[in-house]
């Protein structure tokens, strides 16, 4: 029986990639079956209940020369990459209808073909959904959930896209608010004004909470993707390691973790990169990368790809002259031995609180046993622990983020870590009197047994980074152009 | 990416906010302040004495993404922050920018911004008269309501450009909007208009696109030394792309190549997304997928260009897959090569493009007798190549398809345009094309791309040399799932 199912995915897989094989490029993604999507609009149904009917809005069409990116609640729910299309799923029915644009032939002229509102028999067999519409019959549907009352759940949350997370689009929206002629209102806001406007006998939730809860746990199949995304960021990473000497522009590390992105199959950046020299790393958000380094710089370096709708999450820090001298050795070496004490703390079924206090009572023997050469750095190296500690006693804070297809990925959940969770530590120390930053950051997913470190393979040991800092790397062999410099 | 616990927040806001300084400038270095108050004198020439014109900056980017300015606010004062506004009081011919204040939160966390708060500063690096916050706005302009008559209000109604965009493209996603019946928003523009003519319906508004339009269309020296170093940089992406052909290497990775060169020579974005598209891919005419690998015996076309410090170029090169062209290949190729040559001569300040075109075409017709194409359907792509109008192509600038409008005069100095011969050939699928950007310069024309292989042997040749996909392959994941 469960091969005979495993026969019929398998079949339903291979069709749809055959059949459109002469366009060129795959018109639907071959990362998740359509029977992964349908499980997930199983448990929204579950949530909602036989009353509720959720309706979700996908992105709108980009303006400009960029690519278009799915949402990623749209994207989670049925994997359709279209814009200007919405999923609507009846609790009762327990039916999912796509509503899409009709065919546009001049656009698919220039930009090839594109699934439109004709190609049903195509959308159920790849996205798995029961029926697909013009976006124009919408208003018709709804009128009949209006008449028998259901509850309509739609997203309140913004939506993600290239290169967003959820407290940063809630920003985007507050300074758009904060300026008295930017009279452009929230995507989604005006989305419940409009349905709200139409059918005012419809009560109208918020669909956010669920579906947090549902991405906040990673099947398999996105932790492959995780995985991936983690292993090109930690490349990159690497190849920082080999290229960085003083004399290098900030920019020119972006330029190359965008190459090893890039060729390797990456749809974008998950954020902009840090890649903040010398000073700059005191701003933990410093993202301007103009700064040429220069020897005796401690370079930091944040920067993850989005691979297939999911993102990573990685820092290191070097010395640019390949060597760490007095100061870098005592403050990341202290830095370090307690980052690990944390990495070692994690594990399944454990509070963030209980992790922290475990790993404060290595920190705290740390400190003990170090010698510092300067009081400011004790100091700093106190204040640390004393943060953490501190941060211990919160039984809502975390140990850092989660990740998923968002950087600062969605999910609220303080209790035992649980398979499935993927998150990032990012401790910071820091001297102010000095403007001295220190932060590492790894990508952690937690199995049934195990805390895994996707990013293990990326070193972090002052000989280990010192022995990779000799190689040659990329910006040696492929200089900038010298000629004609502006 | 940090996110700050609240602990820290705590921390960090007992620390004293001064000294917070930072190695990267503030402010652009490529126009003295000088230049912006010439632009801006233009625009007070246009508007008259009895009118204001209102400029709204770009807005906070959303999400992890380096800020950049409007095409528009950026030409007129440089300044590089969001949710700002330019003021041009014609009365006076006065500017004001008014800011947000200090954020220091936000300045802990990402460097150093202007604001309302650094009033001398601001003044000194732009030339503006004034500088105030944005809540200021709405109160100044009531003193010119107080009187009559009341003073015209110029904005722009046209989409302000955010980089790799424009015009056409922005509102080609608006008309996409409107089109979904359950997305209500307006443009941005259309949100400022209404909230105006609501708050102030004495005013009557006038479009200032046109004039800014006609402003941007001639561009100066200090602008043309920008278009001319975005040109070298997309050459040099294509050179390496052409190094890094080979069959089985994908679309996307020549992208990444390009990418790289565009990046490590200081570009930080891109004029527009790549369109690498191998064999009949390039029959779309904007395929950007690049998802395809390339195959032996096809040919390849790519399109892409850098965003270097907002001002960007459009170059498009074609060359075969397995580094020797084909007999049908070349003579196609060769046609459009010498097409391309043909416009160029006639390019010079005070030639009307339509006459170009005519000459152009009668010199091709003459090479089409001399040169006898081996196909029956390429004699026929190549005859009505001679009548296709849009071989001297769009202006370029700030935006890739920049605006303002070239074609309907004379040539003048300080005008940078794409030339870009193209035919069809529908039986094969088969669509080619080169591009190239020049300027019109005193004397005749500057080609930026001059140094970038152009004929079938420079190409050959250069493809022969090792590029990086073959030397640095800086991963042991061969593909993605993607």
């Amino acid at each position: 029986m469960k091969k005979l199912r495993l026969l019929i995915a398998l079949a339903l897989w291979i069709t749809p990639a055959s059949v459109f094989a002469q366009e060129g490029f795959p018109l639907f993604t071959h990362d998740f079956p359509p029977d992964e999507f349908a499980a997930r609009r199983a448990k929204v149904y579950d949530a909602i209940g036989e009353n509720g009917v959720a309706l979700i809005q996908g992105a709108p069409s980009p303006a400009g020369y960029t690519r278009f990116r799915q949402s990623n609640e749209f994207y989670y729910l049925c994997g359709i990459e279209v814009p200007h299309a919405y999923l609507l799923l009846d609790g009762a029915a327990r039916r999912a209808t796509v509503y899409l644009p009709h065919r546009n032939e001049g656009r698919e002229r220039g930009e090839g073909k594109m699934l439109a509102a004709e190609d049903s028999d195509l959308l159920r067999q790849m996205a798995g959904v029961d029926a697909v519409f013009g976006t124009d019959l919408l208003n018709e549907h709804l009128v009949r959930y209006a008449y028998f009352k259901r509850t309509v759940y739609t997203p309140y949350s913004p939506a993600e896209g290239f290169a967003m997370s959820r407290d940063l689009a809630f920003r985007a929206v507050a300074d758009r608010a904060a300026d008295p002629f930017d009279g452009v209102p929230s995507r989604e806001g005006l989305f419940v004004q409009t349905l709200r406007a139409r059918f005012p006998v419809i009560d109208i939730k918020d669909l956010s909470p669920t579906l947090d809860q549902l991405r906040l746990i990673k099947s398999p199949r996105e932790i492959a993707l995780l995985r991936k995304a983690t292993r090109l960021s930690g490349l990159a990473l690497i190849e920082a390691m080999r290229s960085t000497q003083p004399g290098i522009q900030e920019y020119e590390l972006d330029a190359m973790a965008k190459y090893v992105y890039y060729r390797n199959g990456a749809q974008g950046e998950a954020y902009y990169s840090l890649i903040a020299s010398g000073r700059n790393a005191w701003y933990p958000h410093y993202n301007v990368g103009k700064r040429r380094m220069e020897d005796g710089d401690f370079l930091l370096m944040d920067f993850a790809p989005d691979v297939g709708y999911y993102q990573s999450d990685l820092t290191r820090m070097m010395p640019v002259n390949g060597k760490f001298n007095p100061w870098q050795r005592e403050l990341y070496g202290f830095y370090l031995g307690c980052y690990q004490a944390i990495l070692k703390a994690i594990r399944p079924g454990v509070t963030a609180q209980a992790i922290k206090l475990e790993a404060v009572k290595e920190m705290q023997q740390l400190l003990a046993t170090t010698k510092f050469s300067k009081p400011i750095y004790e100091k700093a190296a106190q204040q640390f622990v004393t943060n953490y500690a501190a941060s211990a006693k919160n039984p809502r804070a975390g140990l850092g983020h989660w990740v998923g297809m968002a950087t600062h990925d969605v999910g609220l959940d303080s209790g035992p870590l649980r398979a499935g969770m993927v998150f990032t530590i990012e401790p910071a120390l820091t001297v102010p009197e000095e403007k001295i930053y220190v932060r590492l950051e790894d990508m952690i997913l937690i199995t049934d047994t195990k805390a895994e470190i996707l990013s293990d393979f990326v070193p972090m040991d002052i000989d280990s980074i010192e022995r990779l800092m000799k190689e040659d790397g990329m910006l040696q062999r492929y200089p900038r152009d010298t000629e004609n410099n502006h | 990416m940090s996110i700050r616990p609240l602990w820290l927040l705590v921390f960090f806001s007992l620390l004293p906010a001064t000294g917070f300084a930072q190695d990267s400038s503030l402010y652009q270095a490529d126009f003295p302040p000088a230049e912006f108050q010439a632009r801006r004198a233009k625009v007070f020439d246009e508007i008259g004495s009895n009118a204001l014109a209102i400029v709204q900056g770009a807005p906070a980017v959303n999400g992890f993404k380096v800020f950049r300015q409007s095409n528009e606010f950026y030409y007129l004062c440089g300044l590089e922050v969001a949710h700002a506004y330019l003021l041009l009081d014609g009365r006076n011919r006065r500017a004001t920018l008014y800011l947000p204040h200090r954020d220091e939160a936000r300045e802990r966390n990402e460097g150093k911004t202007l604001a309302a708060e650094d009033a001398a500063l601001v003044k000194s690096l732009t030339g503006v008269d004034a500088v105030a916050g944005v809540e200021l706005m709405g109160r100044n302009w009531i003193g010119p309501l107080v009187r009559t008559p009341y003073p015209a209000l110029y904005v722009p109604f046209s989409p302000a450009e955010l980089g790799a965009d424009s015009r056409d493209e922005l509102l080609g996603g608006q008309a996409g909007i409107t089109a979904d019946v359950w997305d209500g928003r307006a443009s941005r523009e259309g949100y400022l208009i209404q909230l105006l003519r609501t708050r102030y319906p004495q005013f009557e508004i006038r479009d200032l696109s046109a004039i800014l339009d006609k402003l941007r269309i001639v561009k100066s020296a200090r602008e043309i030394d920008l278009i001319r170093r975005a040109s070298q940089i997309a050459g040099l992406g294509l050179m390496e792309a052409m190094r890094s052909t080979e069959p089985g290497v994908m679309e996307y990775q020549l992208d990444g190549v390009a990418r790289y060169i565009y990046q490590i020579n200081g570009a930080r974005r891109e004029g527009y997304s790549s369109i690498t598209a191998a064999g009949t891919n390039a029959w779309m005419g904007h395929y950007f997928h690049n998802q395809s690998e390339l195959k032996d015996g096809d040919l390849i076309l790519m399109d892409y260009a850098p965003d270097y410090r907002y001002y960007t170029s459009d170059v498009t090169r074609m060359w075969p897959v397995n580094g020797k062209y084909t007999k049908a290949q070349r003579e196609l190729c060769e046609f459009i090569l010498a097409y391309r040559n043909a416009l160029l001569k006639r390019i010079k300040p005070g030639a009307l493009p339509a006459q170009i075109m005519d000459d152009t075409a009668v010199e091709m017709a003459d090479y089409l007798k001399r040169n006898k194409m081996s196909k029956p359907e390429y004699e026929a792509a190549t005859q009505a190549a001679l009548k296709f109008r849009g071989h001297l192509s769009h202006p370029v600038g700030m935006a890739v398809h920049d605006v303002g409008v070239y074609s309907n005069g004379p040539l003048k100095q300080g005008m940078v345009f794409s030339i870009d011969p193209m035919l069809w050939v529908p039986e094969e699928k088969l669509y080619v094309r080169m591009e190239d950007v020049v300027v019109v310069t005193e004397s005749g024309v500057e080609l930026f791309t001059d140094f970038l292989p152009s004929t079938i042997d420079e190409i050959e040749k250069l493809m022969k040399e090792e590029g990086i996909l073959q030397k640095r392959p800086p991963s042991t994941v061969k593909t993605m799932a993607r």
